[in-house]
């Protein structure tokens, strides 16, 4: 079972993003002389994160440019404006959504930490 | 390191045996294999006395899964124990691989790569494109940084006695799979996940046993939620995928099959069909990456659509999931069997 709908929303995202710190995190391991051998499994997980990086960034391409050729012929706004709001507005609001959820989460944890701190004193 | 195996089994004489036969046919044979008849009444006991593992039988029908390998708990004398559904079978190497990362100190749980035996019928296609997704891509990075979001229940090893200080497997919510790993995450316990440990569950191949199996998952996810949210903010890394799977479980459902539907009809706008399967590609890059070595790049093109439908019918039971559980405060603790 993999709760959350794989591929939609902010998990895909998140697990992209950690994909891409893996490398980062290899190196720190490794450095403390942590356990050898991941760098096969750091390579896959990155390259899965860039390819599908790759993946979206084309569809946004393919679907800026569709919607420059309507918008022309409807004698529309610009094209380049289509192509900024879609590929960038699609990035920016699921990284602020994805921000705000590891933030509430962050936010829920510290006050918890209070809670239990005063419940103690 | 000794292994002995619970089956829990409820009317399964239709595939216990291939289970058996699998788990006789490993390079790391276990010690004893246990199986559990639930109460069935239609010759399991037989199936697996035939072949030879020890058979017991509870007083009355245990009420679930959990249950089941619990009273089973109390035979075991070896140093590990792992529980496997009596409808899986296993890779002649997966005992054996599942095994190893028990050397480790601390580590407590392992779970192997779980693949649809059958890959016919729209849901089991579908559910063949969700695990190779998740277990190629989601669930080694969760490895990577050692939090394992679930320990599948259909094809898991334990060390015993922490399975014998924690009680056995708990019975308090619908998924006592992901009830066990968060606990075991919250005590310091590691949990491990091995890709190259495969096994080979039935899965549901219609909407009957699919309605099931996805209202079990819904339910207990969300029954995880509410039971460990405090012990769950204190493990660094599994709080962020929580909080992440929870966001999209609700949110991405009320896009699918709220929001969007609006959408497309006030605006009449044929492009927004387009949001419901946007992300194919993405989707697609560790598909192939994982489909490639076992030669079902094929296989895994066809199937591709399947999982779309079974993406928004897995977002209808999330939302009656939490609608039930949170917002009506019905607990749901009734085991529907759905394979």
């Amino acid at each position: 079972m993999s709760p959350g709908l794989p591929g939609t929303g902010i998990g895909g995202l998140f697990y992209i993003l950690c994909a891409l710190w893996m490398p980062v995190c290899e190196l720190w391991r490794r450095r403390q002389g942590g356990e050898p051998g991941q760098w096969p499994l750091v390579a896959r997980q990155f390259g899965i994160a860039v390819g599908s990086v790759a993946a979206m960034t084309g569809v946004f391409w393919a679907l800026d440019a569709v919607l420059v050729i309507e918008k022309v012929a409807a004698h529309a706004a610009s094209g380049e404006h289509a192509m900024w709001s879609l590929r960038l507005s699609a990035l920016m609001v699921t990284s602020g959504v994805l921000s705000t959820v590891l933030s509430a989460m962050q936010v829920a944890r510290l006050c918890l930490r209070l809670r239990m701190v005063r419940h103690s004193a | 390191m000794g292994l002995t195996v619970i089956i829990p089994a409820y009317n399964e004489a239709e595939f216990v045996g291939d289970t058996i036969r699998s788990l006789l046919a490993q390079t790391v044979p276990p010690d004893q294999i246990i199986l559990v008849d639930d109460g069935s009444t239609d010759g399991t006991g037989d199936v697996g006395r035939r072949a030879g593992v020890t058979v017991i039988r509870p007083p009355r029908n245990t009420g679930s899964k959990a249950g089941a390998q619990t009273f089973a708990l109390p035979w075991v004398r070896t140093r590990l124990v792992m529980a496997i559904d009596a409808d899986t079978t296993l890779e002649p190497t997966a005992v054996e691989r599942l095994m190893q990362p028990f050397a480790q100190p601390g580590v407590g749980a392992a779970c192997g790569f779980v693949l649809p035996r059958r890959i016919k019928t729209l849901w089991e296609r579908g559910r063949f494109i969700e695990y190779l997704f998740a277990f190629t891509f989601y669930k080694q990075v969760q490895d990577y940084y050692r939090r394992p979001l679930i320990s599948s229940g259909c094809f898991s090893m334990y060390r015993t006695d922490l399975m014998l200080l924690h009680g056995g497997w708990p019975g308090r919510t619908l998924a006592e799979d992901m009830d066990l790993t968060w606990t075991f995450h919250q005590n310091g316990v590691g949990v491990r996940f091995v890709p190259e440990a495969v096994c080979y569950p039935i899965e549901p191949y219609n909407f009957r046993f699919m309605r099931k199996q996805l209202r079990r998952w819904s339910h207990g996810f969300v029954q995880n939620v509410a039971l460990h949210w405090r012990g769950v903010l204190t493990v660094p890394y599994l709080r962020s995928a929580v909080a992440v799977a929870l966001w999209d479980a609700i949110v991405a459902s009320l896009a699918f099959l709220i929001v969007l539907p609006v959408l497309i009809i006030v605006l009449r706008s044929p492009w927004l069909l387009l949001a419901y399967f946007i992300d194919a590609p993405a989707i697609l890059v560790p598909l192939v990456i994982g489909a490639i070595p076992r030669r079902e790049f094929g296989r895994t093109l066809a199937s591709l659509p399947s999982f779309f439908v079974l993406r928004l019918v897995n977002g209808f039971f999330f939302l009656e999931a939490v609608w039930s559980e949170w917002l009506l405060r019905r607990v749901s603790l009734t085991y529907e069997k759905g394979h």
